[in-house]
């Protein structure tokens, strides 16, 4: 399986590999793992490089999220599915796992009930998404009229939604109910939608979908999943020239997980050294375009070490940091905010949201946070220049 | 064997309520932590423990490491004030098994207190603790293991 990326770029030295390791061994929660293995292969930006270049972290509670640097988020930002967990398409590495996890709105009247509810609970936004049909198209046709309604009555809220492939009609649609911001997976490996999605799609099929998206008034935000062909990279560096082409509002990378798929077609975790070059190798691809590392990836010590790759290759958010990440930014120079919301609300620097520094992050070794609600303002829709 | 709203609660250990973890106290004065049916539940399957390392001091209430799931990222938290003497490879190898056995082979971390006597009074027992317990499951909405 080739995992070999077209021009890296040139070798930092390990004058750079050493300033980082400095800060990591700065870092009681990291000094603590033996994340060497993963990390001394992996290139790095020059420190210069990324000091002073400001990242967020976000705290959706897609998932309970908890550390000891950042306070607990209550459903500030929760994760809806129009089809529960029921998905058609049965993609190898989901099988409809990352839905079960998610709040089912199957209905209209369901939806709406529920944002309301979620609204008076403090909630600032939310995503929607869904199962796919056999074509990785979602249902959301039923839906548009209870979101424009919800628009009408919550202005304010933020609606994030995953679209799948989307014609001109249903992208037209989805900007007439008031939708904020588009999700899209970008897959650039044509045996990656045969084998992994089951699916008699073509790349060009997603390129298009971008293409709508990015002409549409919408905060477009594509994904890039790392390691999507059974945990190894194929199709990400052709899905990277896509984005490049169509230059959306962000552009989010996140890294499979292996515990959704079945045993008899398993996903290994891409090695986060592998994971770390792609990540600069985006960087460098996309020097002024946001980055940031969404909340999927593999558990363990593989998330420590992708979490800090990310840090070291300077993208501009994060969603649910690994314990100790916040920290080393923090002591790396980068301005450091906390979001309680997804990650592609590109909240700007001057919106709420707590603004952290070092010594108040060693404090709260001393004294844990305990959970606060920390209202995020929503921006004003910026004009597409 | 206690139970409460279908989550099983053994008397005989002592438990931190709201770090939702259990200690059992061995004979050489050491405690074994672990997670609670509760905590399990709420967490779901369990795919990763990352814990922190032997010979660190850990303060109540703070991580001893962290689990992961599908729906959840948090840390197991130290029912009291001590050091971490050891690690349950066990459950580093194979996580699922503190859903399986959370208060037999799914213990996560050994501490040795550092004040017991003190610290053992924030802590609950046997009844009081499954009315702690239950309490708390009432306040978070929480509607059975």
């Amino acid at each position: 399986m080739p995992n070999s990326i077209p021009d890296p770029g040139p070798d930092p030295g390990p004058a750079v590999a050493r300033e980082w390791d400095r800060l990591l061994g700065e870092v009681e929660t990291l000094a603590e793992l033996d994340l060497a293995d993963y990390l001394s292969a992996a290139p790095r930006l020059p420190l210069d490089a990324v000091r002073g270049r400001p990242v967020s972290f976000h705290t959706p509670d897609f998932r309970h999220y908890e550390s000891e640097e950042l306070p607990a988020a209550r459903a500030h930002w929760p994760a809806l599915s129009i089809t529960g967990p029921d998905c058609r398409l049965q993609c190898d590495h989901c099988k409809g796992g990352v839905l079960a996890n998610m709040i089912p709105v199957t209905t209209p009247a369901l939806l709406r009930q529920r944002v309301r509810q979620l609204v008076e609970e403090g909630a600032t936004g939310f995503l929607l998404t869904g199962g796919s049909s056999l074509q990785n198209e979602v249902p959301y046709a039923p839906f548009w009229p209870v979101l424009a309604e919800l628009r009408r009555e919550f202005p304010h809220l933020r609606m994030a939604c995953h679209t799948a492939l989307m014609d001109e009609d249903s992208v037209a649609c989805m900007t007439q109910a008031g939708i904020d911001i588009a999700m899209l997976d970008v897959i650039g490996a044509r045996d990656t939608l045969r084998q992994v999605y089951h699916l008699r799609r073509e790349v060009a099929d997603f390129e298009e979908t971008l293409a709508l998206l990015v002409a549409s008034p919408l905060r477009v935000v594509p994904h890039i999943v790392l390691g999507l062909h059974y945990g190894y990279l194929l199709g990400e560096w052709q899905a990277l020239e896509m984005v490049a082409r169509w230059r959306p509002d962000a552009l989010v990378l996140v890294v499979a997980m292996p515990f959704f798929a079945h045993p008899r077609r398993p996903f290994r975790i891409p090695h986060p050294a592998i994971v770390g070059r792609f990540f600069c190798h985006a960087r460098r691809r996309l020097p002024d375009l946001p980055l940031l590392l969404g909340c999927a990836r593999p558990p363990g010590l593989a998330r420590h070490a992708i979490d800090a790759l990310a840090v070291m290759a300077g993208f501009d958010g994060l969603a649910q940091p690994a314990a100790g990440i916040v920290e080393l930014a923090a002591r790396a120079g980068r301005p450091v905010r906390v979001v309680p919301a997804c990650c592609s609300t590109l909240v700007p620097e001057a919106d709420a949201g707590e603004v952290l520094d070092l010594a108040t992050l060693l404090a709260r070794r001393v004294d844990p946070p305990r959970a606060a609600s920390v209202r995020v303002a929503p921006p004003a829709k910026a004009a597409r220049p | 064997m206690g139970t409460v709203k279908g989550c099983e609660l053994p008397e005989d250990l002592y438990y931190h309520i709201d770090g939702n973890v259990w200690a059992r106290r061995r004979e050489d004065g050491s405690l074994d932590v672990g997670m609670t049916a509760y905590a399990c539940s709420l967490a779901g399957q369990i795919v990763s423990f990352t814990p922190r390392r032997i010979g660190k001091t850990v303060r109540q209430d703070k991580s001893c490491g962290t689990v992961e799931s599908g729906k959840w990222v948090g840390p197991v938290k130290a029912p009291v004030n001590g050091e971490i003497v050891a690690v349950n490879d066990a459950v580093i190898a194979d996580p699922g098994l503190i859903n399986r056995d959370p208060y037999g082979a799914g213990w996560v971390v050994r501490l040795q207190p550092s004040n017991w006597e003190e610290d053992r009074a924030s802590l609950l027992t046997g009844a009081a603790a499954l009315d702690a317990f239950a309490a708390r499951m009432d306040a978070d909405g929480f509607g059975g293991c």
